[in-house]
């Protein structure tokens, strides 16, 4: 079988499939967009590409809000709302 | 924003909320929050547009001691990627980092922006692609 392409470039996934690579990514793609996608990627090297670039992207972001909170800046913001809720 | 500006907007965002705690409906607790604390961001830029420019004592990161060599590559990573996430414009920042920060579904995304989730959708995606340019070198896998 094979599938519809339209490629952009080495570093760019074929046009129509960005928003269905974006939610197979979100693990959001369900049924036909799903089975759709994951047979196109079968035959398409640049979205297997980018596909896997954007889920290294998302796993770095994931790792931004893993990073723990400042307990001192915590405590300070704990404090100006106490004071501010005290004057009021 | 510097840090100190941050920790203002979370305080007021806080104080705000409790304000309002009354008018809660119980529900998407993460999206209120957000909305309050959008909104009292605008308020600081709208107030700030009215006064003379000033500038903090404290511009810079805050130190930390003794930390292990990953944790400042960590950091200093996590760094990288927040500085371009804030050059982004306002509308796709805010996609990328309640869904993909703060992995907030679609949905609760849209309601804290006041958007439909389409719209979130397309903002997402198109923020991902703006931010995965600026950050090739950290997302880009072997050929």
């Amino acid at each position: 079988m094979s599938f519809f392409h339209r490629h952009r470039g080495p570093d760019e996934p074929c046009r129509h499939m960005e928003g269905r690579l974006n939610l197979v990514a979100d693990g959001r793609a369900r049924g036909l967009t799903l089975w759709y996608t994951l047979a196109h990627l079968a035959t398409c090297p640049y979205c297997r590409r980018f596909l896997d670039s954007l889920k290294t992207l998302l796993a770095r972001l994931h790792q931004v809000r893993q990073s723990e909170p400042n307990e001192v800046v915590v405590a300070r913001i704990v404090e100006q709302y106490r004071s501010a809720q005290a004057r009021e | 924003m510097n840090s100190t500006d941050a920790e203002d907007l979370v305080g007021q965002t806080l104080l705000a909320a409790a304000r309002a705690w009354g008018n809660f409906d119980g529900r998407y607790i993460r999206s209120w929050l957000v909305t309050i604390l959008k909104n009292e961001h605008l308020k600081g830029i709208r107030s700030k547009a009215s006064r003379p420019k000033t500038v903090g004592l404290e511009d810079g990161k805050e130190l930390t001691e003794g930390s292990p060599e990953h944790e400042i590559d960590t950091r200093a990573f996590a760094d990288e990627i927040l500085k371009e996430l804030d050059s982004l414009p306002e509308d796709f920042r805010m996609a990328v980092a309640l869904c993909d920060v703060e992995q907030m579904s679609y949905e609760d995304a849209a309601q804290a922006l006041g958007v439909p989730i389409g719209t979130v959708r397309s903002r997402l995606f198109r923020g991902r692609r703006l931010l995965r340019d600026k950050l090739k070198a950290y997302t880009e896998v072997p050929k």
